[in-house]
C-alpha cells in the first residue's frame, strides 16, 4: 500500500470515529502547490452512499513558513456563514497523535484557484470578481477582533506598533534562512527601519497572504478565501499593500491581482473600511511587502538547498518571485532617491 | 562542436512534457513533473548567460565600491574593499563568481 492509500485508510478511521458512523473512502488525491502544508482532496461516503467532499490539510515535517494549524482554523471559524466566504470547518487536531501530523479538515468548495502569474486567469469576470475581492478585504478589516474565535490569532498581545512586529519577524526569518547576503534586500530593510510608517489607524485582522491565487472562484462569483496560515492582528494597510504588490500583476501593474484597476480597488476598500489611505504609510507597506516576500522566497530557497523539501515549488519561488521582488525594491528605492534629490 | 548544455536541457524538458507527463495518473505527480519540466526549460534559457551576468554584476559592484571608497571612514571596510580589488579569481566557474559576488 502506498503512502497516499495508507493515509486515506487512516483518515477514514479517524473520520468515522469523529462522526460516530462508518464512512468509506471514495478517493484521495494530493493537491499540488503551496509549500507550507500537504493538502489532500478526499471523497467519502456514508452508509447510505451519500458523498461528502473534503479538504484535509496536514503540516509538513518541513514547513516553509512555520505556522500552527490553529491560526488558519481560527480564521475559518471566525468567518463561517459571513460575508467573507470560507470553507465549512469540520475538525482540527493540533497533535500528531491521530494521523502523524497536525491537521485541519474542511468541506471542499467547488471552485477554481488560479495561478497568480496568469494574466487572463479571471477573464471575462475580472470586474465582478474584482469588486468582490476588494469588498471582502474590507470586510476582513472591519471584522471585530474581539470575536472569541480570533483569540488565538498571533499579534494580539503585541503592544508596540504593528509595523515593527512584522518587520522584526520577517527580518529574523531572513537572518535565519539566508545562505548569503543580498545587498538590495539589505538596503530595503535599512530604509524601512529608518522611515517607519504612521501608527495603524486601527489594529485589525490581517489575512497575511491576500492575493490572486489564494481564492476560489466559480464563473463570476468569488466563493472562498483560502490560505489563512499567516493571519495575525496588525495594520489594515499590510494586506492592502500585499494584494496590490506588482508581483501579483507583473504584466499589468495597474490591475492588482489581475482584477480591476488599482484606483477603483482602493476606492472600494476605503468605502468599505471607512479608512482614508495615508499614502506615505501605504508606500512603506508596499516596500515591506517586498521584504516579506523575499523572506518567504529565501525560506523556500533554504528548504531546497538544504534538501529538507525539494518540491519544485521551492525552487521556483526562490528563482522567479525572488528576482521580481528585488526588481521592485530597486525601482522603489531609485524613485525615492530621485524624489529626495529634486 | 558538441551540442550545448542549454540545448540538451531544452530537449529534455520537452520530452518530460510530451513523453513522460501523460504516463502519470495522479494529478499531483503530473503537476510536480510538469513543474520540473518548466524549471528545466527556464534553466536552459538562463544557463548560457549565467556566468556572464554574474561577471558583469561583480564588475559593477567593484566599480561602485572603488568610487565610494573615498567617502568610507571605516578602515576595516576600506581594507576589505582593497582585498577584493587585488583578488584574482582562479577560474570563471559560476561557483567562483558567486563566491566573489558575496565577498563584494
Amino acid at each position: 500500500m502506498n503512502n497516499e492509500a495508507q493515509l486515506g485508510e487512516d483518515f477514514i478511521k479517524y473520520y468515522s470515529d469523529l462522526n460516530q458512523e462508518p464512512f468509506s473512502l471514495g478517493s484521495i488525491s494530493r493537491i499540488f502547490g503551496g509549500a507550507s502544508r500537504e493538502t489532500y482532496r478526499l471523497s467519502v461516503f456514508n452508509k447510505d452512499l451519500d458523498e461528502t467532499r473534503l479538504i484535509y490539510r496536514r503540516s509538513q515535517a518541513s514547513a516553509l513558513i512555520e505556522t500552527d494549524q490553529l491560526t488558519e482554523y481560527s480564521a475559518y471559524m471566525a468567518f463561517q456563514n459571513s460575508k467573507v466566504p470560507v470553507p465549512k470547518t469540520i475538525a482540527i487536531e493540533e497533535s500528531a497523535d491521530s494521523l502523524g501530523a497536525p491537521f485541519i479538515i474542511m468541506e471542499e468548495l467547488l471552485g477554481e484557484a488560479a495561478s497568480p502569474f496568469d494574466q487572463a486567469a479571471y477573464s471575462p469576470y475580472e470586474e465582478e470578481l474584482g469588486h468582490q475581492f476588494w469588498n471582502i478585504l474590507g470586510e476582513i478589516v472591519i471584522k471585530d477582533t474581539n470575536d472569541p474565535n480570533l483569540s488565538f490569532i498571533p499579534g494580539r498581545e503585541f503592544e508596540g506598533p504593528s509595523w515593527k512586529r512584522e518587520l522584526d519577524h520577517w527580518v529574523e526569518v531572513i537572518r535565519q534562512d539566508s545562505f548569503g547576503v543580498e545587498p538590495i534586500l539589505e538596503a530595503a530593510i535599512r530604509e524601512l527601519y529608518r522611515n517607519p510608517p504612521k501608527d495603524a489607524v486601527k489594529k485589525c485582522l490581517v489575512h497575511g497572504d491576500y492575493r490572486n491565487g489564494n481564492f476560489l472562484s466559480k464563473d463570476d462569483s468569488l466563493i472562498g478565501i483560502l490560505d489563512w496560515e499567516m493571519a495575525h492582528i496588525g495594520d489594515p494597510l499590510e494586506d492592502l499593500a500585499w494584494a496590490t504588490s506588482p508581483i501579483w500583476c507583473w504584466k499589468d501593474h495597474n490591475r492588482p491581482s489581475y482584477l480591476i484597476q488599482k484606483e477603483k480597488a482602493l476606492t472600494i476598500w476605503q468605502e468599505k473600511t471607512q479608512i482614508k489611505i495615508e499614502e506615505e504609510s501605504l508606500a512603506w507597506w508596499d516596500l515591506f511587502a517586498c521584504v516579506k516576500g523575499l523572506a518567504i522566497w529565501t525560506s523556500a530557497g533554504n528548504e531546497f538547498i538544504s534538501g529538507s523539501n525539494t518540491d519544485p515549488i521551492n525552487l521556483f519561488s526562490a528563482w522567479i518571485p525572488g528576482d521580481i521582488h528585488l526588481e521592485i525594491i530597486l525601482e522603489t528605492l531609485e524613485e525615492k532617491l530621485i524624489k529626495n534629490e529634486t | 562542436m558538441k551540442p550545448d548544455l542549454n540545448t540538451a536541457l531544452m530537449f529534455c524538458a520537452q520530452e518530460i512534457g510530451t513523453l513522460f507527463l501523460p504516463l502519470l495518473e495522479k494529478e499531483y505527480d503530473q503537476s510536480r513533473l510538469g513543474s520540473w519540466g518548466g524549471l528545466m526549460l527556464l534553466s536552459s534559457l538562463q544557463i548560457d548567460g549565467a556566468a556572464d551576468n554574474l561577471n558583469k554584476q561583480n564588475k559593477l559592484m567593484m566599480e561602485w565600491l572603488k568610487r565610494s571608497k573615498k567617502s568610507i571612514q571605516s578602515k576595516t571596510l576600506i581594507q576589505k574593499i582593497e582585498e577584493c580589488e587585488s583578488m584574482e579569481l582562479p577560474d570563471i566557474k559560476i561557483s567562483t563568481l558567486d563566491n566573489f559576488n558575496q565577498k563584494t
